[in-house]
């Protein structure tokens, strides 16, 4: 598969501090790529290098095969913690700032700025925005010179749960596509929605790397309540791996590899047990996160 | 180049501080420059003496000597474009703007580019502005006899784009290390007297060394011309060894300029 981004033993040294550690990181063309980790894990310090603001301090990294340079950097539509945008300057002023240096044309301001939803206040000067709209123009001004890869630093960071799900919805049909996503973000149920392959630091090491899609396989967990017969049904059941008690009467069931709620309904139904509730449970990224976070203590 | 100088004009023509510098400085420059026949009416009327001179017979507007007057005055005010080159750069770094500049894809040495461009258009408008003054008050007040010399000792004019310049890439530089409006502001008011400091530590036979300081080299080109109304020598002229020094000092400056971003991390 084709790889957009792949960084070589990246590093970054404060003092003694190992901000990132010897990162090897490969996005392959098309993902949405989630970068995890706790609050100082080194997310934002190493998108920071891969834009050139923060120099490594040992490795390397390659933008579609490259080294990086300024040509690509204006290929790539990025923001990076806070929104920055001269304080003075509209909207507008502030996306024609960006046009120039990106060498894009202006024609795709009222465009990007109608896709965020910030038409009516488009005039105004930015620093009258709240912290929600700020962070829709970063938005507007990543997507301004239609990007073959977007950088994505806490991009719901301070908005309403409208905006969250706006800018989630965005981010989806910006992958449809066909482009590709870097996400940093600490909220793991964002990346388990919008994101394909995500990475997970820890202490400036990468300690996972991998597909969200696998962390929802395996062997799945379902929540099954009946009025009778059920426990005495369940330890004889060759579908189950194991089951314990769980709250209201319902008990949490461990399936056997393989095997879904669907075949525990019918192997019940057909032992006579009447189900009343029947959830499955899919593995949380969040879930993961910490169980990964805690084995690497 | 034109790409550079575009994105700093968009960064800059709707910033009103800038309009408000610039304006003041050609007024308060224009009037003060335009104004020396009221001067020195006000001196006669206090009843100041030069000496044997009638000092409302002093040629202060006179072709050629009006050059080196002009210039010499004019180049004062040049602190209030210094005052806009220093907010023009530390905004950059304080709404952190050079950090995204470089995200979107600008690289250091372009925005130290686009910096020096920005200056070099102002030197130039402000050059040509005293120029416009030169000949304007020199057709009024020259007599028919010295229109002939308009145009000797008109190397006051390139040396005074050249004062101006390498005055602001010094400002530039000071703009750049220190970051911070207010701070670089009084940097650059007391730089002149660090440098006088120097002049003053070192021992006598080392002092010509300090001509070779930046402050020195730009003050240097255009030296003070009133003292030929009584009657002392003065250096009508421009040297050409102080031009040589300033045409150094400009790769100098904006090479040391470059050197306070190129390595570091803009956070």
């Amino acid at each position: 598969m084709e790889t957009v981004l792949s960084t070589h033993q990246l590093s970054k040294q404060y003092g003694r501090l190992k901000a990132v550690d010897k990162l090897d990181l490969s996005v392959p063309k098309g993902s949405v790529f989630g970068i995890l980790g706790p609050n100082g894990s080194g997310k934002t310090t190493t998108l920071g290098m891969l834009l050139d603001v923060i120099q490594p301090t040992g490795g390397s990294y390659d933008w579609f095969g490259k080294p990086g340079s300024k040509e690509q950097r204006k290929k790539i539509g990025a923001i990076l913690e806070t929104p920055i945008f001269y304080p003075y300057l509209s909207a507008v002023k502030n996306l024609e700032v960006v046009a120039l240096i990106k060498e894009v044309s202006k024609d795709r301001i009222p465009q990007v700025i109608e896709q965020v939803g910030l038409s009516e206040r488009q005039h105004d000067k930015y620093r009258t925005y709240s912290l929600g709209m700020k962070q829709r123009l970063s938005i507007a001004s990543a997507l301004l010179c239609d990007p073959e890869v977007m950088i994505l630093d806490e991009p719901t960071n301070g908005l309403d749960p409208q905006g969250i799900a706006d800018i989630r919805q965005l981010i989806i049909n910006i992958a449809n596509e066909g482009k590709t996503i870097v996400l940093a973000s600490h909220l793991l149920d964002e990346v388990q929605k919008v994101c394909t392959d995500f990475a997970v630091l820890k202490n400036g090491t990468l300690i996972y790397t991998g597909k969200v899609e696998d962390v929802e396989k395996g062997e799945s967990k379902v929540i099954v309540k009946a009025e009778e017969n059920l426990e005495n049904t369940l330890a004889n059941c060759p579908l189950v791996q194991g089951h314990i008690p769980s709250t209201n009467g319902r008990f949490e069931v461990t399936m056997v590899t393989g095997k879904t709620s669907a075949d525990l309904n019918k192997y019940l139904f057909d032992k006579q047990v009447i189900v009343s509730h029947l959830e499955t449970q899919t593995k949380s990224l969040e879930k993961q996160f910490l169980e990964l976070l805690n084995e690497n203590k | 180049m034109n790409r550079l100088l575009k994105i700093e004009f968009s960064k800059l023509l709707s910033y009103r501080t800038f309009w408000i510098l610039i304006g003041i400085y050609f007024v308060v420059m224009g009037i003060t420059t335009m104004s020396g026949m009221e001067f020195l009416k006000w001196l006669a009327e206090k009843g100041a003496q030069f000496g044997e001179v009638n000092i409302m017979k002093v040629p202060l507007y006179h072709f050629p000597d009006i050059w080196q007057n002009l210039t010499y005055v004019a180049q004062y005010f040049r602190l209030l474009l210094g005052i806009f080159v220093i907010i023009s750069i530390t905004n950059e770094f304080s709404y952190k703007t050079i950090r995204q500049n470089v995200i979107d894809g600008l690289s250091r040495a372009d925005f130290i580019a686009s910096k020096v461009l920005i200056i070099l258009g102002i030197s130039i408008v402000s050059t040509v502005f005293v120029f416009l003054i030169g000949i304007l008050m020199g057709s009024i007040y020259s007599p028919e006899s010295e229109m002939r010399f308009m145009f000797k000792h008109i190397d006051f004019i390139p040396a005074f784009f050249l004062a101006t310049f390498n005055y602001l890439l010094l400002v530039m530089v000071i703009a750049l290390i220190v970051k911070r409006a207010g701070l670089s502001i009084v940097i650059v008011l007391v730089y002149p007297a660090i440098e006088f400091m120097i002049e003053v530590i070192l021992p006598g036979p080392l002092e010509f060394l300090t001509n070779y300081l930046p402050y020195h080299a730009l003050s240097n080109l255009i030296d003070v011309p009133f003292g030929r109304y009584i009657f002392l020598e003065i250096r009508d002229s421009v040297a050409f060894s102080d031009i040589a020094l300033n045409l150094l000092y400009i790769p100098i400056l904006i090479w040391a300029g470059y050197q306070t971003i190129a390595k570091k991390n803009l956070s």
